[in-house]
């Protein structure tokens, strides 16, 4: 994954974050999935105007643990969001989720 | 990292933490339709400004409210109705719209898609376009909704069709049916014609007769079938209905309500913080301290399990929020006569 990827949620997505534990609501599959409490700290984190490296080192700054094996988690966490739709990248940074609408 | 949950496990979460985690929004009472049910007792209010709304919106995020129903009057009769759809969408509110989709242009269709609105929920009263017309006293006003319904579906929206069921169409059942089928819609009908938000009980002339609402009770599409009650009368700790905890309504001048039913305000988001409001509000916090066992005619009463008793109606209606609710009762004896049980579980729900 290119570490120099921005990285937002989708539009298609609603989500909320409540007593710590963020869920998400795919609006097309009508689909909720609440994340674990890392998880929650790394979406809560994707904004449009981070990088998928800034995310990494973030991480690698927020949490206990192997450097290795915490980036592997998060490039593995953003493949899994991306193959649900819940987030997209971009060269550029986002300006908002509503850009073009 | 994330596991599968259902929207009720958010809802339920909610209710144990006091989390406003569903709000109705009324952007204005203006309508362009004057529907002879109508429970607003003025259409003049225009709503707060954009700028407001964004706010509100930020504070309701904060307050971690996650699911927006936007609505009116008819909520398109702002011409930056959108712009607050988008400003919801923005700050990742899952979004319904309630309208009578007579005012929806090409434009507002296409964004609707494209901002993913959960669902919209179109009003139409009957099959036939003179019933119709004469409930919103606008002709024209079927072939406009239906034109909408027809436009929105082709884009991919969800559409569900709404009818409270009177006099005038209780007899137009499955014909609605049909038409929502073929149109490719939901459709959802509701038994109870409510007073206005005064007080003002003269709609209830327009109710069903009891043979109409036994007949309509019976009828699958209005009440699903099931055989053990949701409800338990011996737990005096259940709560009257949830929306007190996990709930919220704002009028278009920033009043915050438990419901849009329940008109007892808490405070104004013009002038202080919509979840402060929510979690501290003197009278929300005396409400919910209202329990199943302070209800006393409700727990002697024999049609306890078949009724889907609204607190804000039993005040509105009855001037009582402890006492027996008459519209609800009337639909609980319909539902005894027919054998049906209520599946709305937020009504005497577990705490």
């Amino acid at each position: 994954m290119d570490a120099n990827l921005f990285v937002a949620k989708g539009i298609n997505v609603s989500c909320r974050t409540i007593n710590g534990t963020s869920c998400i609501l795919f609006e097309d599959k009508k689909e909720v999935v609440s994340l674990n409490e890392t998880a929650s700290i790394i979406w809560e984190m994707i904004n449009g105007a981070t990088k998928v490296g800034d995310l990494i080192q973030e991480s690698i700054n927020n949490f206990d643990g192997d450097r290795i094996f915490i980036e592997k988690s998060v490039i593995s966490f953003l493949e899994e969001l991306s193959t649900e739709g819940a987030i997209v990248f971009s060269l550029e940074k986002f300006e908002g989720v509503m850009k073009n609408v | 990292m994330f596991s599968e949950i259902k929207i009720r496990d958010i809802t339920d979460l909610a209710k144990c933490l006091i989390v406003p985690v569903s709000v109705l929004v009324e952007v204005c009472y203006t309508c362009n339709e004057k529907c002879v049910h109508c429970c607003l007792d003025n259409h003049n209010q225009r709503g707060m400004s954009l700028k407001q709304y964004e706010m509100l919106f930020d504070q309701m995020v904060t307050a971690g409210t996650f699911f927006v129903i936007l609505t009116g009057g008819e909520p398109f009769t702002r011409k930056d109705f959108m712009d607050i759809v988008r400003a919801a969408r923005k700050r990742r509110l899952s979004v319904t719209i309630f309208t009578n989709g007579t005012l929806l242009s090409e434009k507002d269709i296409s964004d609707i898609a494209k901002l993913f609105v959960q669902d919209v929920h179109v009003s139409i009263y009957s099959t036939n376009e003179k019933v119709h017309d004469s409930i919103t006293q606008i002709p024209g006003s079927f072939r406009k909704s239906i034109s909408a319904i027809r436009a929105m579906v082709k884009e991919g929206i969800n559409v569900r069709i709404k009818c409270p069921l009177m006099l005038a169409n209780a007899n137009d059942i499955s014909n609605l049916v049909k038409m929502a089928e073929s149109l490719g819609a939901k459709m959802q009908f509701a038994t109870t014609i409510t007073a206005r938000n005064d007080g003002d009980i003269s709609t209830h002339k327009l109710q069903m007769s009891d043979r109409q609402l036994v007949k309509a009770i019976k009828h699958s599409a209005v009440s699903e079938n099931i055989s053990v009650s949701v409800r338990d009368k011996d737990d005096g700790n259940s709560v009257p209905c949830d929306t007190i905890l996990n709930g919220g309504a704002i009028d278009p001048r920033g009043n915050v309500f438990p419901c849009n039913q329940w008109r007892i305000c808490g405070g104004n988001v013009l002038h202080d913080n919509f979840g402060k409001i929510w979690k501290e509000s003197e009278v929300f916090t005396a409400f919910r301290q209202i329990r199943l066992r302070n209800l006393v005619k409700c727990q002697t009463c024999e049609i306890f399990n078949y009724c889907t008793r609204c607190p804000g109606l039993a005040l509105l209606e009855d001037n009582d929020i402890c006492g027996c609710s008459a519209s609800a009762k009337k639909v609980a004896e319909a539902r005894m006569i027919t054998g049906t049980l209520p599946t709305q579980r937020h009504i005497f729900s577990k705490i």
